[in-house]
């Protein structure tokens, strides 16, 4: 009986073969999908694929910038194929949901990334920044944590007040917690970049930022090959901040050894040690120049990584298995990473290639020691590193600690109990911090084709991660952590989604419909808890028992989204389509009689090139529009006011009000764009887009006398509009030399519509520097600092002592970091089996300030600084040469001048804020791949060698450090530049090995 | 095909099975999920008389700016420095140089009427509600000494719409609101005088006793009635022999209102301590060394490096308002830091209770009250005296001879530097009965010192009535405020102009602010 059953289902069989271009070079990376199933495959780095289908089944083939081709299978067992150069429009991606869709069918903006290198150039190890520059509009920003660094990514430009404006992952078809910064760019087989709402409405409330859809690698039918991929990449620090070696350390010209100012008196013979160990009192050092003080205190970090993959399936059963070992050692001394990903994946096809049964489970454990943290934290050496005083010299500072009178180790620092300020040397040894995160991330799914019309999916799918920090601080690294501090803080966190999906596919003469109905529950929950020893009694003994002060805390986030939702694709004559989906959320989160909403999109396309006759040089044409709306709901527990208990038993009330008539927040998007084939080899997309973020839900400050501090508010319209271009020119494609250019072009305007009534402007997050305003009739992110008091021809008015008068309050708008468009500019060269690459990224627009310079500029290190120590300097025509005053300044000794408008408590950020336009070479790779003939009598099936580099530099560059370095990936860490890493080279060698 | 069919039907089954599941949304359940479980819903504190006590502890403790960086921002930068208690060591507080930081203004509003306010507003709400008079009386007491600091600090502050959940506020004129206070501590003090208690441990200050209670409430009612002495004289007068006729003062120092303090829940000066950024002021060195002032070495500690000025005393002070670069060098081992016994425990430290009001201050504020010539039951100098005596008692234990050499001492502040600073004053502490002005001056020179380390207190004093005289600063950075001046109240604070604009236009064009939000203008109470 069960035999017949199979014999009735069909034999499914093993299909091998080669796909080459039509000058036979072997095209790698080449996608294979079968027509019928969806189930899909990628040629090797010989162009050979292997792939599972039935006899009477269709396999498409296609790659980019090459005409999709499609066979019937036959009897035969391999099919070689030779691709010709055409339209890269006929390519398959992956949507929403995991379904797999002609690029031809679909409405709205999407773009593949090119991820053929991301395992060699292994960004930064952050699977995101392999994204920089690839994309028509992506904005990657870094933050300067080191090794393991978080990114910020945004598409069409930031939406949310409250909330985050970044996309949503999703690996597989199932959505993560998190982003996708600890994956193995090894096992990635594809991204697609959803940049809107309306391509991923489907996804609900996350999707109003776009969506990075990314397809992991899978085993294949008869094969078993495994690659290796080894990796070594060495970092170095490339310093942009310029200092002044004519003055060391001291104050109004006399030397003091115990300041971090370099206002002393012009370098030359040797002073007093400033070194506090009792044994060095009395010496002397030399009070000369140290020009590579802060150079010498950056190594050369070390990335090691290598992968061993086993691609494996028989009849019934597909393998993907790897291992990915990533070891890092970061610029600054100590920061390390060390990271481990084991990925499995295994497909089994049963009931005669019914059944789909599939699961994956990825681990991956990172364990980082010194993450840094940016900005003023005690743990940044940074702060130490570029403040160091122009006399000091690296061996004295090297020498971080010594032993007091009494036996205790203290800090060998030119300022000793400066309050929150180090000898960058003791912070890297003395003040550690390791963080250990575990992320289990998988899925188990089960798919029933109940016959070819209508099928039914079944998943469920957990990413869930734990992270174990501890903090260290050794004695005397701050004067409040007596005997040194402690700190542990852990956290899990969970996102479980179960869906369903029933789908239908059929064709009716002329018209093709595919619709589907499907469901989903998404649990998200988090908790942490914290332990501070406040100080330990026995010193430099890091243990919760040694505390002096233990307080503790704890948190948990948790809610529950149960959503229904339906689309339909329908196709005419393969050259018109019609999406619509629709979809209802139920959340926690909101009130019980306003917590649903729904949401639908629609979406036309027309290939307008096989509807009429078009001139000769257009190979193709599509116009397509669409429009969507995406609903959102809130963070829990906003509905009722709460009291919080607190150690000693205290109870102490909440400030917030509660939020008792939530509406949920609603973007819509609109969309409008065409996909061009000209000439047989140049290919564009653009993309023409404005959405709107209504109805959002965010705190506003409200008089404090009113009993509460801050107040939900419904309201506000966050505008952004743009334009994307993807365009792609194969300027040599015949012949051994080929030469392919990728032009990636974005420009996003947005503008603050409204906030809420009687409220048109908004502070949300503002510090000693800056005050970050969102402005009706603005765009979004307006940076306020103190500036330059002017009259009305804007010039600067003058005090009487030659500094500038300024704004006792950060009044001044002072720029945006907003950009007025961003691009990538990829070349790629191949001349046999050698390949070329270079990316360049362009950043045109935009504003940066500098809290570091505004520091540095007030210690007397910069190299504005050593103008006119002797004679002074005037406003206007020795420094700020761009400003004219009011009144004929007089001369001013430069201290005075910078501490006046530098310095850290209240700095006039309009002297600090500079041009963030940058160009920079982000990606250059060198490729050789032995070929078949010289492989014959080895035992590797492909071998190849490829030399990488990455951020080798700027070609543009005025602010004078990384303007795109952030700390942190909040939203209004944009435009902030404070104590961030210097932008790190990588260069590197790749070998990959075959089987 | 049996089992094909069995199983498309499973297969349907389950897809129906997990439709439902995703339609029947429970409600209840998600109402579960968005309670957070660590925390309470503010309900259930009208339930439990254990949980509004320790919601009252909490009002006790923030009213009076506990928690560390709070005090440091709203107390130690402004008052503590303005009232000459202390110099700052640090080259980033330019508030020693009268730049008042609006940064740090912010966050001291922000903590009273972000945090203590509300909390106040919430326990006296639940208590009169559920009829504990005790209990209300109580909140009535920490609201009124609440909304004292702050109008003392800016003059109109929001008070009688405090908590109108709108998103404007109008502000109380200071008058208005020192004749609201005593209306409350009349209702607060005739429901104590009932006796009783309530809260208990909870109550931070005397343990729930309401008859210790009705005390504080009348003390206060003094403090109050003086300070508006020269702006309502007659008001002054009647309030403050009303607390007098009470018979229900803070007299004995049995009764000092302290707020006990935990590991948890610290005295905020030793919690700042740690940071070394405040030191003995040069007024403070001239005044105790010159009266040779027991209470020196119990209020600081002699300086890390010893005697600086060669009069042989190792105690220390630096001028107020020195300039950045003269703090570019680090001051504090040659400074006197405050004792050990105010510092962090980790440092030796004692986590000493929080002080409120002491028997010193009352005496104080009656001799004023008899020179002044209220009915007060004795005359300026026996209260003066016997002030004096609480004081030296409560601080050093002093025996009733060493009180009596202190008190007829004719010896005067001397220069802090070894006579290149003329000294502060040439006032002595035994009693001058000749001049009322220079009666005025010792009574609260005195109580400048009994007061230590209440800044705040000690800052309004000064501005009411021009004592203690203090050294210049070196600098002021501050065009409004002289270095040989010190700031009259606090500019207003950039959040009430970005959410309560309407509101703090009003207060600034009303006659008691005329247009003038500036630190050197006067309050309604700053009349003499």
């Amino acid at each position: 009986m069960l035999l017949n059953f199979s014999i009735l289902l069909g034999q499914q069989k093993t299909i091998t073969g080669l796909i080459i271009d039509d000058q036979g070079v072997p095209l790698p990376g080449a996608t294979v999908v079968v027509v019928e199933t969806g189930d899909g495959t990628t040629t090797d780095f010989d162009g050979n694929y292997t792939i599972g289908a039935e006899e009477g089944q269709t396999l498409a083939f296609s790659y980019v910038g090459y005409s999709t081709q499609e066979i019937l299978v036959g009897s035969a067992s391999s099919y070689d194929i030779t691709m010709q150069t055409g339209n890269a429009l006929d390519e398959v991606v992956v949507t929403s949901l995991g379904i797999q869709r002609q690029k031809r069918q679909l409405t709205y903006a999407t773009q593949n990334v090119e991820t053929e290198g991301i395992d060699e150039s292994r960004a930064n190890g952050n699977l995101v920044n392999s994204l920089q520059g690839k994309v028509a509009g992506i904005s990657i920003t870094t933050t300067s944590q080191g090794v393991n660094s978080q990114s910020r990514v945004i598409l069409r430009g930031n939406r949310s007040i409250s909330g985050s404006s970044q996309p949503l992952y999703i690996v597989d078809g199932v959505p993560l917690g998190g982003d996708i910064q600890d994956f193995s760019p090894d096992d990635i087989a594809s991204i697609s970049v959803l940049k809107g709402a309306n391509a991923a409405a489907l996804y609900g409330a996350r999707a109003n930022n776009g969506a990075i859809i990314i397809t992991t690698k899978s085993g294949k039918k008869g094969t078993f090959d495994v690659n290796v991929n080894s990796t070594m990449q060495f970092d170095t620090a490339d310093i942009m901040l310029e200092f002044q070696n004519g003055y060391g350390q001291g104050n109004s010209g006399v030397y003091s050894g115990f300041t971090t100012d370099s206002w002393g008196p012009s370098l030359g013979g040797t002073v007093p040690h400033w070194s506090p160990n009792p044994e060095l009192a009395g010496t002397s050092i030399p009070y000369v120049a140290q020009p590579d003080n802060v150079q010498d205190f950056f190594d050369t970090g070390v990335t090691i990584a290598n992968n061993i993959s086993v691609v494996s399936g028989g009849e019934t059963m597909r393998t993907y298995f790897s291992y990915t070992n990533d070891l890092r050692t970061g610029i600054v001394p100590n920061n390390e990473l060390e990271r481990h990903s084991i990925n499995l994946k295994i497909d089994n096809d049963l009931l005669d290639d019914r059944l789909h049964i599939s699961s994956k489970v990825t681990y991956i454990k990172s364990i980082t020691d010194n993450l840094l943290p940016g900005w003023e934290s005690y743990d940044n050496p940074l702060r130490g590193v570029y403040r160091l005083p122009r006399n000091v010299r690296t061996q004295d500072a090297a020498d971080f600690e010594y032993t007091d009178a009494s036996g205790n180790n203290k800090q060998n620092y030119w300022k000793p109990l400066d309050n929150g300020n180090g000898n960058p040397y003791w912070v890297v040894n003395r003040n550690n911090n390791n963080l250990v995160g575990d992320r289990i991330a998988g899925y188990a799914s089960a798919t029933y084709d109940f016959n070819d019309e209508f099928k039914l999916l079944v998943r469920s799918a957990i990413d869930n991660s734990t992270s174990n920090r501890e903090s260290q601080w050794w004695n005397d690294s701050y004067i409040i952590a007596q005997n040194g501090n402690y700190r542990i803080n852990n956290g899990t966190s969970m996102e479980w989604n179960n869906d369903f999906l029933l789908s239908y596919n059929s064709s009716f003469g002329d018209i093709d419909l595919s619709a589907s109905v499907g469901g989903n529950n998404r649990v998200v929950k988090a908790e942490s808890s914290s332990i501070n020893t406040g100080g330990l009694n026995a010193p430099n003994i890091f243990a919760i028992s040694n505390a002096q002060q233990l307080s503790a805390n704890q948190s948990i986030f948790e809610k529950e989204i149960n959503s229904l939702y339906a689309l339909a694709n329908v196709g005419f004559k393969n050259y018109a389509f019609l999406d619509l989906t629709y979809r209802s959320d139920v959340s926690s989160t909101l009130p019980s009689l306003s917590n649903q909403y729904d949401y639908f999109s629609a979406g036309l396309s027309a290939i307008i090139s096989d509807m009429v006759e078009l001139p000769s040089a257009i190979d193709y044409f599509k116009l397509r529009a669409s429009y969507a709306e995406v609903g959102n709901d809130t963070d829990p527990y906003q509905l009722s006011r709460a009291a919080n208990l607190l150690t000693g038993g205290f109870i102490a009330l909440a400030t917030s009000a509660p939020a008792d008539n939530l509406k949920p927040e609603q973007t819509t998007s609109l969309e409008l764009g065409f996909d061009t084939t000209l000439f047989n080899r140049v290919n564009i997309d653009f993309t023409y887009y404005k959405s709107n973020s209504v109805d959002q839900l965010f705190r506003q400050n409200v008089p404090q006398g009113s009993g509460i501090a801050t107040k939900f508010i419904n309201g506000a319209d966050i505008e952004n509009s743009g334009i994307e271009a993807a365009i792609n020119v194969g300027i040599l494609t015949k012949g051994d030399f080929l030469w392919d250019v990728n032009f990636n072009y974005a420009a996003n305007r947005s503008k603050v519509l409204r906030l809420a009534e009687g409220l048109d402007q908004l502070n949300y997050g503002n510090d000693f520097m800056r005050s970050f305003r969102l402005d009706v009739g603005q765009p979004w992110g307006s940076m306020y600092s103190r500036g330059f008091e002017r009259d009305a021809q804007g010039r600067v008015l003058m005090n009487a002592n030659g500094t500038p008068v300024v704004t006792p309050g950060q009044t001044v708008n002072v720029g945006n970091f907003n950009p007025d468009w961003i691009g990538g500019l990829t070349n790629t060269f191949s001349y046999k089996n050698l390949s070329l690459r270079l990316q360049i990224d362009f950043r045109q627009g935009g504003d940066v300030i500098s809290f570091t310079r505004s520091v540095l500029s007030s210690d007397g290190v910069l190299d504005v600084t050593g103008i006119g120590r002797t004679g002074g300097v005037i406003f206007g025509t020795d420094v700020y040469t761009d400003e004219t005053p009011a009144t004929t300044p007089v001369s001013v000794d430069p201290e005075t001048f910078w501490t006046s408008i530098g310095g850290r408590n209240s700095p006039v950020g309009e002297a600090f804020t500079y041009d963030a336009s940058n160009i920079r070479i982000r990606e250059l790779t060198l490729g050789y791949s032995l070929s078949k003939a010289a492989l014959a009598s080895s035992p590797f099936k492909n071998a190849k060698l490829s030399l990488v580099g990455r951020n080798l530099g700027f070609l543009l560059n005025d602010a004078g450090v990384d303007p795109e370095a952030i700390h942190g990936v909040g939203a209004t860490n944009d435009g902030y530049e404070a104590f961030s890493l210097p932008n790190t080279r990588s260069i590197g060698l790749n070998l990959k090995l075959g089987f | 095909m049996k089992i094909k069919n069995s199983l498309k039907r499973l297969m349907l089954g389950v897809s129906i099975i997990s439709l439902t599941a995703f339609v029947v949304s429970c409600d209840d359940d998600f109402q579960e999920i968005n309670t957070n479980p660590l925390q309470l819903s503010t309900d259930k504190l009208a339930e439990s008389d254990v949980l509004l006590g320790q919601s009252f502890a909490q009002a006790t403790y923030t009213s009076n700016m506990g928690l560390h960086w709070r005090f440091q921002i709203s107390q130690s930068l402004f008052s503590d420095l303005w009232a000459g208690y202390y110099a700052t060591t640090y080259v980033g507080f330019d508030s020693d140089r009268f730049t008042q930081v609006g940064r740090w203004a912010d966050l001291a509003w922000g903590s009273f009427y972000g945090i203590a306010a509300p909390q106040v507003k919430l326990v006296e709400d639940i208590a009169t509600e559920g009829g504990n008079t005790i209990g209300a009386a109580m909140a009535k007491v920490i609201k009124v000494n609440g909304y004292s600091r702050m109008t003392d600090y800016w003059g109109p502050v929001p008070y009688s719409e405090f908590g109108n959940e709108q998103l404007t506020v109008p502000f109380d004129s200071q008058e208005a609101m020192y004749t609201s206070f005593f209306t409350e501590l009349d209702a607060a003090s005739s429901a104590l005088s009932a006796g009783g208690s309530s809260f208990g441990a909870s109550d931070l200050i005397y343990g729930g006793d309401a008859s210790k209670w009705r005390k504080l409430t009348e003390s206060l009612r003094l403090r109050l009635a003086m300070r508006i002495r020269f702006a309502n004289p007659s008001l002054s007068k009647s309030e403050a022999e009303k607390a007098f006729n009470s018979g229900a003062l803070i007299t004995s120092n049995d009764d000092n209102a302290y707020i006990t303090v935990s590991g948890d829940n610290r005295n905020p000066l030793e919690t700042i301590t740690d940071w070394g950024e405040f030191r003995m002021s040069a007024t403070m060195e001239g005044i105790l060394k010159g009266y040779e002032d027991p209470r020196m070495s119990v209020f600081f500690d002699p300086a890390a490096e010893g005697d600086q000025d060669g009069d042989g005393i190792p105690y220390e002070g630096l001028q107020n308002g020195q300039t950045k670069v003269a703090l570019g060098v680090s001051q504090n081992p040659i400074t006197s830091d405050v004792n050990v016994y105010f510092r962090d425990v980790a440092q030796g430290g004692t986590n000493p209770p929080l002080e409120f009001m002491q028997a010193a201050e009352v005496h104080l504020l009656l001799a004023e009250a008899a020179l002044a010539g209220y009915n007060v039951g004795g005359s300026a100098q026996q209260y003066y005296e016997s002030g004096i005596k609480m004081s030296m008692q409560e601080r050093v234990g002093a025996s009733d001879a060493a009180v009596a050499a202190y008190v007829n001492s004719q010896k005067t502040p001397v220069s802090f530097d070894g006579g290149t600073t003329p000294a502060s004053s040439d006032i002595p502490v035994a009693f001058d009965s000749s001049s009322t002005e220079r009666a005025l001056e010792q009574i609260i020179t005195q109580k400048w010192l009994a007061l230590f380390p209440n800044g705040w207190e000690a800052w309004s004093e000064a501005r009411r009535t021009g004592y203690p005289k203090q050294l210049p600063r070196v600098q002021s950075d501050n065009p409004d405020v002289p270095k040989d001046q010190i700031p009259s109240r606090m500019i207003y604070t950039a959040s009430e102009f970005t959410t309560n604009a309407e509101a703090v236009e009003a207060a600034i064009s009303s006659p008691e602010i005329g247009g003038q939000d500036k630190n050197n203008t006067k309050l309604w109470w700053d009349k003499k």
